[in-house]
């Protein structure tokens, strides 16, 4: 298959979730900016292009199904549900507040969302009884989740793992945010999970690796699913925590704290956006 | 990135997360760690991606995280705990005890493994985050694990003392310490100012004693507990506030003599009605055959999904000091009326 023509709005559309972030998590004062931030450019591609979703219909039952594992990262989705038009924008400055309706780890309550998280490890397991069951039902439509390296700790998402290959889940991609910075620090300090691909090849997924900031590897490679039929496809992205502010790239200290006034100046300033 | 801005990073984002997840009691806890840690070389630490990095400079070899595993973190510190050692676990409610259960009583409580169990995130003090964060049950799982002692400190000067008795202890324990209520909202955070005497296992903590009420409360709900009973007070009322600080084994006398020197009892927890610590002082007064005017006060049988600051949550569900006036009234009337 050719590769698709990246379409120029993946910036703008990634630029405008980032600015959302920013702004959502200064007002609400909370953190897991840079979470959001490294799955920003990933967003925009799933949600401009490649997810066969309404926001006229969101239960529409033939509409893929999109799950965020990394449920702290809520933030950059429910930015993209709002500019695809799920919910009023206004919504988004709710984040984090009182009798807000986005609350700070995603919820399926808000529209466009299929299944909250925030305890690390779940979204892999219940996108395996998804797909399971669209296999079953000879449904058409596909399964993402979207994992961060974090997830991969947690023994439920290798559960998930096993299940999904014995079950040829060829509807189903696993996408991972690796940005290789866990809450406390770096993925290899904490609990190295190299060699990723070669691992999860030999439990029977269809593995490629990406720059998870280059739209059109972004897009060629989730626009050529399965990867390989008969086999959940697995796609690493290589990301950078907190991408495009330069202060907060590849630190650690911008997955819980917060950010003041000036930051957020700052942080828009970069990213071309006016405050 | 150079290995003195990387330093300064991890220092920034330890001192975020000890801020968010140890809250006021990180320093304490660090320093309890650290002096048990000098005084026994079986001391050691277990951390869930949450290393304390002090420990980590002054004993390396007895530092361990296991990185986002809970369950892994309560098998491998059974494992530790077998062949010699004493693992202080840092867990973080609610993941644990909800998602290695199996683990704690299977493993840790059935072999009696001397493992220290540290939590700080009891009840809606994660507000905001979501109903993920919510330690709603922590109380009553811990209650079903026999061969399991269960503390729960109201402050950093208590949460020393448990921490103390814990270690003291050959066997398993749970300390659930004082909170770090990151987002309060308009009740505030004020110094509690409390007295403490020596912790005693199985001991509750009379905060105050009064002849017309009787309030039995737990961690975080003792702030607005002792903020209705100055309310009560102005009313004329005098009452009685039990820190229920020794969960397991439960303080059975305490109830028998709230029965007997009070006219009501109430109790507030930022947890389920069902099975917490309302439960075990119903069935103390059921099992002894004890009157009384008796109402549970904690979260419903419901998750809470109305969210904001904790002072916005609990009002969501009623977990507020002018709730607590009002029950107390409440339970006073049926006195009256009985």
């Amino acid at each position: 298959m050719t590769a698709t023509l990246t379409r120029p709005s993946y910036g703008e559309t990634a630029t405008r979730i980032r600015a959302h972030c920013l702004r959502m998590t200064h007002n609400g004062k909370s953190g897991h900016v840079g979470s959001m931030l490294s799955m920003a450019d990933l967003i925009a591609v799933l949600f401009e292009r490649i997810l066969h979703i309404d926001a006229r219909h969101p239960r529409w039952a033939g509409r893929d199904r999109f799950i965020l594992s990394k449920g702290h990262g809520g933030g950059a989705v429910y930015a993209a549900l709002a500019e695809k038009g799920f919910f009023p924008k206004e919504w988004l400055m709710t984040y984090y507040r009182d009798s807000g309706r986005l609350s700070g780890h995603i919820s399926h309550y808000v529209p466009g969302v299929e299944f909250s998280t925030g305890s690390l490890g779940h979204g892999l397991p219940v996108a395996v009884g998804m797909a399971l069951s669209a296999k079953h039902r000879q449904e058409k439509h596909r399964i993402f989740c979207l994992v961060s390296d974090g997830d991969c700790d947690e023994g439920s998402t290798w559960e998930a793992i096993l299940l999904a290959a014995q079950h040829k889940l060829d509807n189903l991609t696993a996408i991972v945010d690796y940005n290789r910075v866990q809450a406390l620090g770096h993925v290899e300090d904490v609990l190295e999970l190299e060699p990723f691909a070669d691992k999860i090849n030999l439990f029977h997924w269809a593995v490629k690796q990406i720059d998870g900031h280059h739209y059109g590897q972004i897009e060629n490679a989730l626009s050529q699913l399965p990867f390989e039929k008969g086999k959940p496809s697995f796609l690493i992205a290589r990301t950078t925590k907190g991408k495009g502010v330069s202060w907060m790239e590849n630190t650690v200290s911008c997955h819980y704290g917060s950010v003041s006034d000036e930051q957020l100046a700052q942080a828009l300033m970069e990213l071309g956006v006016r405050p | 990135m150079s290995d003195t801005l990387l330093k300064l990073d991890m220092e920034k984002a330890h001192n975020a997360i000890r801020e968010i997840a140890l809250g006021s009691v990180a320093n304490t806890f660090s320093e309890c760690l650290v002096r048990h840690a000098k005084q026994n070389d079986r001391v050691c630490y277990v951390g869930v991606d949450t290393m304390d990095t002090q420990f980590k400079k002054l004993f390396p070899d007895r530092a361990f995280d296991v990185g986002i595993a809970e369950q892994d973190e309560l098998g491998m510190a059974t494992g530790l705990a077998k062949i010699g050692l004493i693992p202080v676990v840092q867990g973080w409610s609610p993941f644990t005890p909800l998602r290695n259960l199996d683990q704690l009583r299977t493993y840790v409580a059935r072999h009696k493994a001397n493992v220290k169990i540290i939590t700080t995130t009891l009840g809606l003090v994660n507000c905001s985050h979501g109903t993920t964060h919510h330690d709603l049950e922590s109380i009553a799982i811990y209650r079903l694990i026999p061969n399991l002692i269960v503390l729960a400190a109201v402050d950093d000067e208590q949460f020393r003392q448990a921490f103390d008795a814990a270690m003291a202890h050959e066997g398993p324990v749970v300390v659930m310490g004082p909170p770090e209520i990151y987002a309060p909202g308009d009740d505030g955070l004020d110094d509690l100012k409390l007295r403490h005497e020596d912790f005693q296992v199985g001991r509750a903590q009379w905060l105050r004693r009064g002849k017309d009420a009787a309030i039995f409360a737990v961690g975080p709900a003792l702030r607005y507990v002792l903020q209705a009973t100055d309310e009560l007070e102005k009313q004329g009322l005098k009452v009685s506030v039990i820190n229920a600080c020794s969960i397991k084994p439960f303080d059975n006398a305490a109830v028998e003599e709230a029965a007997r020197t009070s006219q009501v009892i109430l109790t507030v927890e930022e947890q389920t009605i069902v099975g917490g610590l309302g439960s075990a002082v119903a069935e103390v007064l059921a099992e002894r055959g004890i009157s009384i005017p008796f109402q549970r006060m904690g979260i419903p049988d419901r998750f809470v999904e109305d969210l904001g600051d904790w002072t916005y949550t609990r009002r969501t569900v009623g977990l507020t000091k002018d709730e607590v006036v009002r029950r107390v009234g409440e339970l006073l009337g049926r006195r009256r009326q009985g």
